[in-house]
C-alpha cells in the first residue's frame, strides 16, 4: 500500500459532496453526531477498512461481475466509466454495468479519482493488497474451452497476395464508374480466389486494406498495382504483412497510427492460447483492452491539408461501431481465426509463419504453359513470377498460365525473354519445357520489333521544317527523324534546348509535355515482433466463496429480522445488506437510515410525477416502463425537464446509452423508478 | 501443422488432388486414389485427380465408407486435409443409398426413400414430376416407367441425389464367345494386365452397381481387346456401335481374328449391309439416319431387335445426341463406353458418365508409354512464315477467314517435302482439314487421298495398301481421325485442323501410337504470327496434360529448320534446305 495512494483516496472522499460523504459515513459508521469533522470520520472509515475481519467480509462478498469489473479497473489505463461499460458491453446491459460501478463505489472497493472526462475510477488503496491476487488480465478474456490446436490452410498468404497482384496487373478495366467491379471481373475473382470468397467479408476487407496501403490505386476504371510499393511490402515479414493488412482494413491511417495498430494486432494474436476456444465478445474485449493499454496517442503528427484529411478519416473510423479494433472479426474473415462449435480458435497455420524454416519453393512448368506454384514462396520471389503469368486458380498451390499478354506486361516493366526464363529456371525443379522458352522468346522478338526511344521529341509544322532542318544550330539537335516533322533530340535537359534555341535566335521554347512525377515509396517499417506470450489463465480463477457469502448475508438478514423494525426501515437496511454494504451487524443502525420513496406504479400519477421531479432536481437516473403491444418498452436515462399540460405531464429524458432525447407521458408509464442502487447514483440530495 | 513434407499428395479446398509423381510413395498414392478420385491430368511431374460426388458415390457403391477415404488422404497428404473437404466427403457420401430403385413389374420401377425430407424435395421438383408418380398409400415411394430409368437417374444426379439402382440388369440371350490363345494369324494373343483390370472393373461381381461404365485408355492401347475381353466374360448377345464403316470392318476383322466366334454369327449393320446377328457391329451414323429432319429414327429398332446383353459404345466421346436419348432408355442392358479422349468441346462429358456409366478405369498415357504398350511419340510444332502473296489477304480477312488462310498457307508444302524426305522409310500420314489443300498436297507429293467422298471399298483398298507397306504415304481428311487402326504408321504430319479441338489433336496422334520398334513422330505445321498459333496451343492442351511435350521449331525459308535449344538467344542447330535436324 503506497502512502500517496491513501492520501489520494482520502482527498477524493473530501471532494465528495456533503450529501454523498455523510450518507457514506452513516452506512459504515452509523449515526453521526455533531459537530462533524470530516477528517476524523475518514480516519474512522480507514480503521474500519483496515480491520482484517472487515476486509475478509468485503472479499467474501465479491461475485464474478465484481471481480471482472475490478480486474478491468486494475488493467485499463485511466479506467473511465464509458471505457468500463464499453469493455463489457457485449456481455452485460448498460443498466447492469452502470449500477454495478456505482455499487462498487459505495462498497468502497473503488473510488472516483476525478469526475471529469467520464469519471475515472481506481481501486481503493486500503483494499488493493487484498484484491490484487484475485485480479489479472486473463480474467477478462477467458477461453470457454481448451482443445487441440486446429489447422486450416491460410486464406491470406503470400501466394494469394501475389496472385491478386497478378490478377489486377493483367485484368485491365475491372471497375465500373460507381466503384464496383465489372461483372466479368467479379466472376473471375470468385472463380480464381474461391478461398477468399469462402468468407464474404474477406475480399472486401482485403481490397480496402490494399487501397489504404497504396498497393492498389484506382485509375480510370482499372485497379492498378503500384509495383514499387509492392516491392517494399515484400521486404517485411509475412507476419508483418498480415498485421498491416488487418490494420489497414480498419481504415485509412497515418503511418504511425497504422504501425501502432499493426503492432497491436500482433499482440492481440499472440495473446491467444493455442487450441483455446473463445467467444467472439471475449476476443473483442481483448482487442479493446490491448488497444487501451497500448496508449494510441501518436506524437509529432504531420501538419498540412492532407494530414488533416487523414485525421478526419481516422476519427470517423474510430467512431465506427465495431470498427477501430475489430481485430477478431477481421482475423476471422482472413482465416487467422477459425470457428469450432460456435467458438473461435486460433488457426495454428497462422502462428509463427515468419519464424518457420522457409520451405524449398518450387514451381512446375507444364508444356501447356501452365505453371503450378507450390507453397513456400516468399512474396519477393513471387512478384517477378506474378508479373509474367496470369492467375487461373488459387488453392494451397497456385495455378498460373504464361500468356502472350502477361509476358507483354513483364516486357513493359523492363523484363526480357531471358530474364523471364531465368526466373522460371531458378525455381523449377525440372527442366522448363522447350516450347515454353520458345514461346517467350518468340513473343519477345515480336515485342522488340517495335522500337522505344527515350529523350525529347520535337514536333515542327510543315511550314517551318525547312528552316529547322537547315539551320546549323537547330539541325545539330536532331538525333533521329522519326517521321516528317517529328524529331528525337540529342540533348539531355530543357536548358540545353533553350541554349541552342537562343543561339539560333529563336526565343520561343514550347513547354514540355511530360508524365506526372513518380511517387517515392517509403517501405513499411518492421514491427516489434517481441510480442508477449499467450495470456495465462490457470492461476487467475477467481476465488469466489459463494456459500460463504450467502451464509454471511443470511446471518445479517437474521440479525435484521430480530431487530423488529418497521417496514420502511427494514427494507432500507435489507437493501444495504443485499448491496453488500453491511459487513457487520453493528452497521445495521436504524438511525443511519432516511426513508424515501423511489418508485411509483400504474394509477399513482402524482407519485410518478414527484419521483420524476425529484430525479430532475437531484440529477438521478430514471427508469420508465411502458406497456405496449409488442411488450414492455423500457427507457433509461437522465430527466431533462417536465412539462405540465391539461390532464397530463410529459417528461423529456436523455436516454442511456443511446444519448437520444425522448419526450414521454408520465401518465402512460406503468412504472417510474428512480435508479437508486447506490448513493452515488445521484450527484447530490439523495436519501437512503 | 504440416504433415510429412515428403508425402505425395496435396489436397486442396476445391477437392482437387495433386500427386507429385517424383515422390517415393507416388505409386502407393495412385493406387489408393483410384477407387474414389478421377484422374484429370497426368503431365510429366504433377498429376491432378479430383474427388467428385460421382466418384464418391461409386466408392460408396463399392463398399467404401467416409472414414476410410479421409484416413487414406490424411496418411498420404503433405498438408493437413482441409476440414471443408473432410466435411464434404462425409456429407456427400451420406447421400448415397438414401434413394433406391427397385423393380415393380416388366414396365415399371419403384423409387424408394426413407426420408420424408427427400420425398418432399422430389415431389416438389417440376422436372421430376414428369417422370415420378407418388404411390398412393405409401408416402415415401414413387413409381416410374422402365424407359425413364436412365433419365430419372441423370436428373436426380443433377439434384445431388445418387440412386442406388437395385433393379437387376438384363442378361440378354446367352452367346458363347472366348478369346483365342493365338490369333488366327498365328501371333500369340496376350491380354495385358491393364486390359484385364479394365474389363474386370466394368464387369465387377455382376451385382447391383456393376456392368456399366466407361473405360479410358490411350489410342493404340488396345481398347478393342478390352471390349472383347468383356464380351468373353459376359458371354451374351452384343451390339457394338462405332464411328464409321472402316471401323466396323476393323471390329469384325478383330473379332474373327482373336475370338472363337463363327464369322457367320457376326453381323454388319451399316448403310451398305444390314445383318443382325448375335454380335452386330453398327455405325452411329446409320442409327441416327432419318428420311426427314423431324422424322423418326427407323434404325433405332436395332436396339430391340435382339435381347442384347451388352452394348459397346466405341469412341463414346462421339456419342450423338439422339443416341444419348435412346441410351437413357436402355438402362437395363450392360453398357461399355470406350474412349481415349473423354473431352467434348460441347462439355457433355457428364452426360456420357451418367448415361453410359461412370469412368471405371483410366491410366496415364505416359505410364503405358513407359511400359512399352504404346509408342513413344515425339511431338513437334513447326512454325512457318505466311507466304508473301497471302500477307495482304490475311491482314484484311475476318477471324474465321484468317484461320483458314493461315491453315492453307502454301509455304507449308516445302516443309512437308522436307519431312517426307527425312522420313522416306517410314509410313507417313498427312492429315488435314480442308479438302482443297489436301488434294493439292496429294497431287504435289503424288500420294493417294482419303476424304469423306472416297467410297468405302476405295478406303479399304488404300488403308490395306498402307498397312501392307505397299504405300508409304497417304493423305487423309478428318475421316481418319478416329477408330482407324494403322499399325505401322509412325509419322503424322498435321497441316490443318478443326480450330482448337483438343480431342482431334489427341486422336490424330493416336493413329501413330501402336507400339513399334522405333519412335513415332507427330508434326504440326503452323503459320507463325497468325491466329493458327493460338488455336494450335489450345489443341495441344489435352496432350500436354497427358505429359506430351511439344518441341517448337522455326522454319527458315533459306536455311531449312532452326531449332531452339531452349536457351534464349542461341539457336543451336540449323540445317540446309531440305534437311532436318531434330
Amino acid at each position: 500500500m503506497k502512502a500517496e495512494d491513501v492520501v489520494a483516496w482520502r482527498e477524493a472522499l473530501i471532494r465528495l459532496s456533503d450529501q454523498h460523504f455523510f450518507d457514506l459515513m452513516r452506512m459504515y459508521l452509523g449515526a453521526i453526531k455533531t459537530p462533524f469533522n470530516k477528517q476524523r470520520l475518514i480516519e474512522e472509515l480507514s480503521s474500519f477498512l483496515r480491520k482484517k475481519e472487515n476486509q475478509e467480509k468485503i472479499i467474501l462478498c465479491l461475485d464474478e461481475i465484481d471481480i471482472l469489473m475490478l480486474a478491468a479497473i486494475n488493467e485499463l489505463p485511466s479506467p473511465t466509466q464509458p471505457k468500463i461499460i464499453k469493455l463489457f458491453s457485449d456481455s452485460y446491459s448498460f443498466p447492469v454495468l452502470y449500477e454495478r460501478i456505482l455499487n462498487l463505489e459505495e462498497r468502497l472497493l473503488i473510488y472516483r479519482k476525478t469526475d471529469l472526462e467520464g469519471r475515472e475510477y481506481t481501486i481503493n488503496p486500503l483494499l488493493k493488497d487484498a484484491l490484487l491476487p484475485m485480479l489479472g488480465i486473463g480474467l477478462l478474456v477467458p477461453p470457454e474451452n481448451h482443445g487441440t490446436p486446429l489447422f486450416a490452410h491460410l486464406r491470406i498468404d503470400d501466394l494469394s497476395l501475389a496472385a491478386l497482384y497478378s490478377f489486377f496487373l493483367h485484368e485491365g478495366e475491372a471497375v465500373k464508374n460507381d466503384g464496383s467491379f465489372r461483372k466479368k471481373t467479379l466472376a473471375s475473382l470468385e472463380l480464381i480466389f474461391s478461398q477468399l470468397y469462402a468468407n464474404p467479408d474477406c475480399f472486401p476487407l482485403l481490397l480496402t486494406a490494399f487501397q489504404n496501403l497504396g498497393l492498389f490505386v484506382k485509375l480510370s476504371g482499372a485497379l492498378v498495382p503500384d509495383p514499387v510499393r509492392w516491392e517494399s511490402f515484400a521486404l517485411i515479414t509475412a507476419t508483418e504483412r498480415v498485421a498491416y493488412l488487418v490494420a489497414a482494413s480498419l481504415g485509412r491511417f497515418q503511418r504511425d497510427t497504422l504501425q501502432q495498430r499493426a503492432q497491436l494486432f500482433l499482440e492481440f494474436f499472440a495473446a491467444l492460447e493455442p487450441g483455446a476456444l473463445y467467444k467472439r465478445e471475449t476476443l473483442t474485449r481483448l482487442a479493446f483492452l490491448l488497444s487501451e493499454k497500448s496508449g494510441r496517442a501518436p506524437s509529432g503528427r504531420p501538419h498540412g491539408r492532407f494530414a488533416s484529411l487523414i485525421r478526419e478519416q481516422e476519427a470517423v473510423d474510430a467512431n465506427n461501431p465495431g470498427g477501430g479494433t475489430d481485430f477478431a472479426g477481421i482475423a476471422f474473415a482472413f482465416g487467422l481465426l477459425i470457428e469450432h462449435d460456435g467458438l473461435w480458435v486460433q488457426n495454428s497455420a497462422a502462428v509463427g509463419v515468419s519464424a518457420r524454416e522457409p520451405a524449398k519453393a518450387q514451381l512446375v512448368v507444364s508444356p501447356s504453359l501452365t505453371v503450378t506454384l507450390m507453397p513456400g514462396f516468399s512474396l519477393s520471389d513471387l512478384l517477378p513470377l506474378a508479373v509474367s503469368m496470369e492467375v487461373r486458380d488459387i488453392q494451397i498451390t497456385g495455378q498460373f498460365e504464361i500468356t502472350r499478354k502477361s509476358c507483354a506486361a513483364a516486357f513493359d516493366q523492363g523484363a526480357t525473354a531471358e530474364s523471364i526464363a531465368a526466373v522460371f529456371r531458378d525455381h523449377s525443379v525440372q527442366t522448363v519445357p522447350q516450347n515454353v522458352i520458345f514461346s517467350i522468346q518468340d513473343w519477345f522478338r515480336n515485342y522488340s520489333s517495335v522500337s522505344l526511344y527515350h529523350g525529347y521529341i520535337l514536333r515542327v509544322d510543315e511550314s517551318r521544317r525547312v528552316l529547322f532542318e537547315n539551320n546549323e544550330h537547330l539541325s545539330s539537335l536532331i538525333r533521329k527523324i522519326l517521321a516528317p516533322g517529328l524529331y528525337l533530340l540529342d540533348v539531355e535537359t530543357p536548358e540545353g534546348i533553350q541554349e541552342i534555341f537562343n543561339r539560333a535566335d529563336i526565343d520561343f521554347l514550347p513547354s514540355i509535355s511530360s508524365p506526372p512525377p513518380k511517387r517515392e515509396t517509403v517501405a513499411l517499417p518492421p514491427l516489434a515482433l517481441s510480442v508477449p506470450a499467450p495470456l495465462s489463465f490457470a492461476h487467475q480463477a477467481p476465488g469466489i466463496d459463494e456459500g460463504g457469502m450467502i451464509a454471511h448475508q443470511t446471518a445479517l438478514l437474521g440479525a435484521l429480522d430480530s431487530m423488529k423494525l418497521d417496514g420502511d426501515l427494514h427494507e432500507a437496511l435489507k437493501s444495504r445488506i443485499e448491496r453488500k454494504i453491511v459487513m457487520a451487524a453493528s452497521q445495521l443502525d436504524p438511525d443511519s437510515v432516511r426513508i424515501e420513496k423511489v418508485e411509483a406504479r400504474g394509477m399513482d400519477f402524482l407519485g410518478k410525477v414527484r419521483i420524476a421531479e425529484y430525479a430532475l432536481v437531484s440529477g438521478a437516473m430514471l427508469e420508465l416502463v411502458f406497456d405496449e403491444k409488442e411488450g414492455n418498452r423500457v427507457l433509461l436515462g437522465r430527466p431533462l425537464s417536465t412539462e405540465k399540460h391539461p390532464g397530463m405531464v410529459t417528461l423529456k429524458i436523455l436516454t442511456e446509452p443511446d444519448q437520444v432525447i425522448e419526450q414521454v407521458s408520465l401518465g402512460k408509464a406503468s412504472l417510474v423508478r428512480r435508479i437508486r442502487g447506490s448513493i452515488f447514483s445521484e450527484p447530490s440530495g439523495g436519501r437512503d | 501443422m504440416p504433415n510429412d513434407p515428403s508425402n505425395p499428395l496435396i489436397i486442396q479446398g476445391d477437392r482437387s488432388i495433386l500427386l507429385d509423381v517424383h515422390t517415393a510413395r507416388a505409386e502407393e498414392a495412385r493406387s489408393a486414389l483410384i477407387p474414389f478420385a478421377e484422374l484429370e491430368k497426368s503431365p510429366e511431374h504433377l498429376h491432378t485427380y479430383r474427388i467428385t460426388p460421382l466418384s464418391l458415390w461409386n466408392a460408396s457403391s463399392a463398399g467404401f465408407i467416409p472414414s476410410q477415404i479421409t484416413e487414406t488422404l490424411n496418411g498420404l497428404s503433405r498438408f493437413p486435409l482441409p476440414s471443408s473437404v473432410n466435411t464434404w466427403i462425409i456429407e456427400t457420401m451420406g447421400r448415397f443409398g438414401k434413394i433406391r430403385m427397385i423393380p415393380d413389374n416388366d414396365d415399371f420401377l419403384f423409387l424408394l426413400t426413407d426420408s420424408k425430407m427427400i420425398f418432399r424435395e422430389l415431389s416438389a421438383s417440376k422436372i421430376m414430376a414428369k417422370y415420378l408418380v407418388p404411390e398412393e398409400g405409401d408416402d415415401l415411394r414413387f413409381r416410374l416407367g422402365l424407359l425413364n430409368r436412365g433419365t430419372v437417374k441423370q436428373e436426380l444426379l443433377k439434384l445431388g441425389w445418387p440412386v442406388k439402382d437395385e433393379a437387376p440388369l438384363r442378361d440378354g440371350d446367352p452367346f458363347e464367345i472366348n478369346l483365342l490363345p493365338n490369333s488366327r494369324t498365328g501371333a500369340p494373343l496376350v491380354i495385358r494386365d491393364y486390359q484385364i483390370k479394365a474389363a474386370s472393373a466394368l464387369v465387377g461381381d455382376r451385382g447391383p452397381g456393376t456392368g456399366f461404365g466407361t473405360i479410358v485408355l490411350p489410342c493404340g492401347a488396345g481398347k478393342t481387346i478390352v471390349g472383347m475381353q468383356v464380351m468373353s466374360m459376359l458371354k451374351t448377345n452384343t451390339l457394338i456401335l462405332t464411328t464409321n464403316v472402316a471401323a466396323v470392318h476393323q471390329w469384325i476383322n478383330e473379332l474373327i481374328d482373336k475370338t472363337d466366334v463363327n464369322p457367320d454369327d457376326i453381323g454388319e449393320y451399316t448403310g451398305d449391309c444390314k445383318k443382325v446377328k448375335p454380335i452386330t457391329v453398327a455405325t452411329y451414323q446409320i442409327l441416327t439416319w432419318r428420311s426427314t429432319k423431324d422424322g423418326v429414327f427407323p434404325h433405332f429398332t436395332l436396339f430391340r431387335e435382339r435381347a442384347w446383353g451388352l452394348i459397346i459404345y466405341d469412341e463414346v466421346h462421339l456419342l450423338p445426341a439422339p443416341v444419348f436419348r435412346v441410351t437413357a432408355e436402355l438402362q437395363t442392358i450392360r453398357r461399355l463406353g470406350l474412349t481415349a479422349t473423354l473431352v467434348r468441346e460441347d462439355g457433355c462429358e457428364g452426360d456420357v458418365f451418367s448415361l453410359v456409366g461412370p469412368k471405371r478405369y483410366d491410366i496415364p498415357w505416359k505410364d503405358l508409354e513407359g511400359q512399352g504398350w504404346i509408342a513413344t511419340a515425339i511431338c513437334t510444332e513447326i512454325r512457318v512464315e505466311i507466304a508473301s502473296d497471302r500477307e495482304i489477304e490475311y491482314a484484311v480477312a475476318n477471324q474465321r477467314q484468317k484461320y483458314r488462310i493461315a491453315s492453307e498457307n502454301p509455304a507449308k508444302i516445302e516443309v512437308i517435302n522436307c519431312l517426307l524426305e527425312k522420313h522416306k522409310d517410314d509410313s507417313v500420314l498427312v492429315i488435314g482439314q480442308y479438302i482443297d489443300q489436301l488434294e493439292e498436297i496429294a497431287a504435289h507429293i503424288n500420294a493417294p487421298i482419303i476424304t469423306g467422298k472416297t467410297s468405302n471399298p476405295e478406303r479399304d483398298r488404300i488403308y490395306g495398301a498402307f498397312r501392307s507397306g505397299e504405300l508409304k504415304t497417304i493423305v487423309v481428311s478428318k475421316v481418319a481421325n478416329f477408330a482407324i487402326d494403322l499399325p505401322d504408321a509412325s509419322v503424322a504430319i498435321q497441316i490443318s485442323g478443326t480450330f482448337g479441338s483438343r480431342q482431334e489433336e489427341a486422336q490424330r496422334l493416336g493413329r501413330i501410337l501402336r507400339p513399334k520398334e522405333k519412335n513415332s513422330h507427330f508434326y504440326t505445321i503452323v503459320t507463325s504470327q497468325t491466329v493458327e498459333e493460338e488455336f494450335a496451343a489450345n489443341r495441344q492442351k489435352f496432350l500436354a496434360e497427358q505429359g506430351y511435350e511439344y518441341i517448337i521449331i522455326r522454319w527458315e525459308e533459306n536455311s531449312g529448320l532452326l531449332m531452339s535449344s531452349g536457351a534464349i538467344g542461341s539457336d543451336a542447330s540449323a540445317c540446309g534446305t531440305g534437311s532436318v535436324i531434330i
